[in-house]
């Protein structure tokens, strides 16, 4: 008992940092207003290189529960339902959830892993000697990116898992395609989509935090010092974006349910 | 401008590992001063935490600024002007030559067009026989070129002091004199004083004004170059001027 009292103590606090290190970064970087052009830099970074995963990813995850689904809807003859099984566990859960995922995996490491390396070349030393803000200059237009491409990236996975789902759904196993699309129309509502861009909203900018903030303090949180460090940086910063991303995709959906 | 950097019994520790215990040091403006000392002795972190890159554990760093009216008042170093060229140069890598000088101007507390900024990079790319590397990223500048990366982002900014870690350090002798020519060259041009650490005694005597020996937490000796010889202890002596206690070498 005692021991997970410690944990969520450690949790709440290391949120709360990471929530102190958001902020200041954030609002280092709209008193600064030179940078704007960085936010289009860090959207690349973030953003493009992930869109071929995503898409992937999405077409995959779609078309597996288009099987799963009609399997198990057939047993009771209800595979007219496949669509609204689909969006719905699509747009309110794997979609924000499995992207945030993915994003995190291909991108947040190697944020992680350049302001680490940056950190250990003393870079970011050298930022504060020249009067740059460091946190504002490194890790503020990364954290806009991730509050403009997470959601991208999700609204294009949904779209993309839909079609799979219908891929093996319809085409495959014959279900009428004016039906499965049907209920997908039918069945989202404006308050799912918004409750899985929330999310995204969400997981773009915290995912992303971590990853700056393991990065730039990779020096003092690590127990090497120099390169081993950094790649230790890179494990932690993977692996608290991914429990983040579900346990507070639990809590934000227990609120919005 | 005239001003005085005072360090008072300044401590720093890592842990239990005591780096510096009792750091007492004086560095005037216009004057090259150069810390000395073993490997480990504390020098990086002593220029750190002049530079405020550490927090110190006890003691005091004040700079006293006189203006041209005799009036005496106290600054920090940010608003005094400094740069630092870090002992590994600390380029960004994702930037060429010419952003990563720039980068102080554009980014820093200056309101520079970038017109300007041009020009005032250039001049110093020129200066320094970079202008062919311009656009190069640092992966691609050998050793030598490099350190007149980092020495022009450390002069781009028109500093008063500049702390210079190991400037020339992984150089061959030639281009080591070329740096120190650099520093004594540029300190006239544009007025700066400089503190620097450097293993190479005696070369480096050639340009300093005084000298500063960090030995087991502690300055040891501050003087210039003859204050040297009127030190008793012979095997100091034999140190600070030759690099080596024991003159005699052995191979
Ligand atoms: N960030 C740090 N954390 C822990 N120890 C450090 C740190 N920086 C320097 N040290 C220790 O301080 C001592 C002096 O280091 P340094 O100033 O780099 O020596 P040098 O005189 O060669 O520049 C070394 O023993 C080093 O281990
Ligand atoms: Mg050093």
């Amino acid at each position: 008992m005692d021991k997970i009292l410690k944990i969520i103590t450690f949790s709440v606090r290391e949120l709360g940092e990471i929530l102190l290190f958001i902020i200041n970064s954030i609002v280092g970087f709209f008193l600064c207003q030179k940078r704007f052009s960085k936010i289009i830099i860090s959207s690349y970074e973030i953003g493009f290189r992930c869109l071929f995963i995503i898409l992937v990813i999405g077409l995959f995850t779609g078309m597996v529960m288009g099987l799963q689904m009609y399997y198990t809807l057939i047993k009771f003859g209800a595979e007219s339902a496949l669509g609204t099984a689909i969006s719905l566990s699509i747009i309110r859960e794997l979609g924000p959830v499995l992207s945030a995922l993915m994003i995190v995996g291909q991108s947040g490491s190697a944020i992680c892993s350049e302001i680490g390396i940056q950190r250990n070349d003393e870079q970011i030393d050298a930022l504060e000697t020249m009067g740059i803000g460091s946190r504002s200059f490194l890790a503020g237009p990364r954290l806009l990116a991730g509050f403009i491409c997470f959601p991208i990236l999700t609204a294009i996975f949904d779209l993309i898992g839909l079609w799979g789902g219908y891929f093996s759904g319809s085409i495959l196993m014959g279900l009428d395609a004016a039906i499965y699309w049907n209920k997908v129309f039918s069945s989202v509502q404006f308050i799912d989509v918004l409750g899985g861009f929330i999310k995204s909203f969400i997981f773009g900018v915290f995912t992303i935090g971590i990853c700056c903030y393991e990065g730039y303090y990779s020096h003092i949180k690590s127990s090497y010092p120099g390169i081993r460090g950094v790649s230790q940086a890179a494990t932690r910063a993977v692996v608290k974006s991914s429990i983040f991303i579900l346990v507070f995709d639990y809590l934000i959906t227990s609120f919005l349910l | 401008m005239k001003f005085c950097l005072n360090i008072k019994s300044l401590k720093k520790n890592f842990g239990c590992n005591s780096v510096l215990s009792n750091v007492d040091l004086e560095i005037q403006s216009d004057k090259v001063t150069v810390i000395i000392g073993k490997s480990g002795a504390g020098k990086s972190v002593l220029l750190k935490l002049i530079a405020g890159i550490l927090n110190a554990d006890g003691g005091k760093i004040s700079i006293t600024q006189v203006s041209d009216a005799g009036q005496s008042s106290e600054i920090n170093l940010k608003d005094l002007g400094f740069s630092y060229m870090f002992q590994n140069n600390a380029l960004f890598d994702s930037l060429t030559a010419f952003d990563n000088i720039a980068l102080p101007l554009i980014e820093g507390n200056y309101n520079f067009k970038s017109s300007q900024v041009r020009l005032k990079v250039d001049a110093l790319l020129e200066q320094l026989d970079l202008l062919s590397s311009k656009n190069k990223f640092p992966g691609e500048l050998s050793g030598g070129m490099k350190k007149r990366v980092a020495f022009a982002r450390a002069l781009v900014t028109e500093p008063n002091i500049v702390l210079f870690d190991e400037p020339t350090t992984g150089l061959d002798p030639e281009k080591k004199f070329t740096v120190f020519e650099m520093i004594n060259q540029y300190k006239e041009q544009f007025g700066f004083s400089a503190l620097l650490v450097s293993h190479d005694i005696p070369e480096v005597y050639e340009i300093v004004d005084s000298i500063a020996w960090l030995d087991e937490g502690k300055i040891k000796f501050q003087g210039s170059k003859d204050e040297i010889d009127r030190i008793a202890d012979q095997s100091v002596k034999n140190y600070l001027k030759t690099g080596r206690f024991n003159s005699k070498v052995r191979l």
